[in-house]
C-alpha cells in the first residue's frame, strides 16, 4: 500500500505533464500556422484525425459521411485558426467545430440515413467479449459480430444527437465530463443527465446482449 | 462455474466499447491525405465571392443591428398610451339634446314601418355610412396629433345623405373640418 501511492502520484503526474506537453506543442504548431507556416498544420491534422474521424463516424454511422465531415471540419479548423485564442486547447477546439460540422449534416440530412460501417477490428479485450456473447448466444464468433455492429449502430442512432454526442464523447473516445461539456457547451451537470438518460436507452435497446 | 466465473460481464460500456475498433484501414487514410490536399489548396485559391464580400456581412450586421434597434426604439420611443381625459371643448358643449334623440322610445312596430319606408327611398350603397351624432368627445395628445373619440348614432331618420361623408374617422388631427352632419346638427367643434 505505502508503494502504490507514490507510484500512482507519480503516474497521474506523468499523465498531466504528458497533457501539458500535448498542449503547449499544438500551441507552438498553431501559432506556426497563424505565422502562415501550412505545413505546420499538416502535423496537426494526422495528429487528430483518427480521432476526429473516431467521433464523426460514430455519430454518423456512415463512413463516407464521416471522411467528408472530417475534413469539412479541419478546413474550417484551418480557415478559422487565427480566430484560435488559446483559451482552451487546440483538441477541444477542434472536436468542438468537428461535432458541429456532424450535427448540422445531421440536422440536414435527417431523412436521407443508411449505415456505412467500418470493419471491427478483432483484438485484445473484445475477443474477450465477444467470445463471451458467443457462448452466450450459442452462436458463431462472427455472425454475432456482425449482428452486434448493426444493432450497435442502430441504437446509437434511435438516440438524439446531442444524447448520442455525449455517449460517443464519453464512452467511445473517453473524454472527461468537463472536456465534454467544453465542446458541446452546456454545462458538466447536462451532460451527465444526458450521458444518464442515453444509456437507459441504449440498455433497453440492447438487452438482449446485456447481462 | 469456473467458466462462467471467467466470463467478462456485458455491459453497455463493455459494447459501446467495441465501437472504438470500428477503425478505417491504413489505405483509407492516404485517400483522406489527398482528398484534404486537394480541398485546403482549392481552399487557398478561391477567391472571396460577392456573398462573402457583400451579403454575409450585412446579415451579420443586421443579426446585430435589429435586437439593438427594437431595444432602442422600445427604450426611448415607446410611450404608454395616456388615460384620455375630457377636452376644453366637450365641457362647454352640450349634449342633452342629443342624447334625447338617442334615448327617444317609441313602440318597436311603429320604428321599423318607418325605417323601412325611408330606407325604401335611399340609395342602399350609402346606408351603411349613415352614421351621425357625436355623443362624446374625448382627447389625448401624443407627438403633436389630436386624437377625438366620438361616438356616432345612425342618422337615417335626420336627412337622405347626400353624398357627403357622414361618418368621419374618430381619429383626426387639429385641422378638424366641420362636416354635413355637423353642419345639419348645429355643431361646431
Amino acid at each position: 500500500m505505502s508503494l502504490t501511492k507514490p507510484v500512482d502520484t507519480a503516474v497521474s503526474f506523468d499523465a498531466e505533464d504528458d497533457v501539458l506537453s500535448a498542449a503547449s506543442a499544438d500551441q507552438m504548431l498553431v501559432e506556426r500556422v497563424q505565422a502562415g507556416d501550412v505545413a505546420a498544420f499538416d502535423v496537426l491534422v494526422k495528429k487528430y484525425r483518427e480521432r476526429l474521424y473516431g467521433i464523426v463516424y460514430n455519430l454518423t454511422s456512415n463512413r463516407e459521411d464521416a471522411a467528408d465531415i472530417t475534413q469539412e471540419a479541419f478546413i474550417k479548423a484551418f480557415s478559422s485558426i487565427n480566430r484560435f485564442k488559446g483559451n482552451s486547447a487546440f483538441f477541444t477546439w477542434l472536436y468542438r467545430i468537428g461535432v458541429n460540422t456532424a450535427l448540422s449534416h445531421l440536422k440536414r440530412n435527417r431523412f436521407r440515413r443508411f449505415f456505412s460501417l467500418e470493419h471491427i477490428q478483432d483484438e485484445g479485450s473484445n475477443a474477450q467479449v465477444l467470445e463471451t456473447l458467443a457462448a452466450k448466444h450459442k452462436s458463431e464468433k462472427g455472425a454475432l459480430l456482425s449482428e452486434l455492429q448493426e444493432k450497435l449502430n442502430e441504437a446509437m442512432q434511435k438516440l438524439s444527437p446531442k444524447h448520442r454526442t455525449v455517449v460517443v464523447l464519453f464512452e467511445i473516445e473517453g473524454l472527461s465530463h468537463q472536456e465534454i461539456a467544453d465542446i458541446v457547451g452546456c454545462s458538466v451537470g447536462t451532460v451527465r443527465s444526458r450521458l444518464h438518460y442515453a444509456k437507459q436507452q441504449l440498455q433497453a435497446d440492447l438487452k438482449q446482449f446485456i447481462d | 462455474m469456473p467458466d462462467n466465473e471467467n466470463r467478462q460481464k456485458v455491459t453497455v460500456e463493455t459494447l459501446l466499447r467495441l465501437k472504438r475498433c470500428e477503425r478505417p484501414s491504413p489505405e483509407f487514410w492516404d485517400d483522406f491525405n489527398k482528398d484534404f490536399d486537394r480541398r485546403r489548396l482549392h481552399e487557398l485559391v478561391k477567391r472571396p465571392s460577392i456573398y462573402d464580400l457583400l451579403v454575409a456581412p450585412a446579415i451579420r450586421v443586421l443579426a446585430l443591428g435589429m435586437p439593438v434597434a427594437a431595444v432602442f426604439m422600445i427604450t426611448f420611443l415607446w410611450k404608454p398610451v395616456e388615460k384620455s381625459v375630457p377636452g376644453p371643448l366637450f365641457i362647454g358643449e352640450d349634449v342633452s339634446d342629443v342624447a334625447a334623440v338617442t334615448i327617444e322610445m317609441q313602440p318597436v312596430a311603429e320604428v321599423m314601418d318607418e325605417a323601412q319606408l325611408e330606407l325604401a327611398s335611399v340609395d342602399t350603397q350609402q346606408m351603411s355610412n349613415q352614421f351621425v351624432l357625436d355623443a362624446l368627445q374625448e382627447q389625448s395628445h401624443h407627438a403633436g396629433l389630436r386624437f377625438r373619440k366620438v361616438l356616432y348614432t345612425p342618422a337615417i331618420r335626420l336627412s337622405v345623405p347626400s353624398g357627403a361623408f357622414y361618418v368621419r374617422d374618430s381619429m383626426s388631427s387639429d385641422s378638424y373640418q366641420v362636416t354635413t352632419a355637423d353642419a345639419k346638427l348645429g355643431r361646431n367643434f
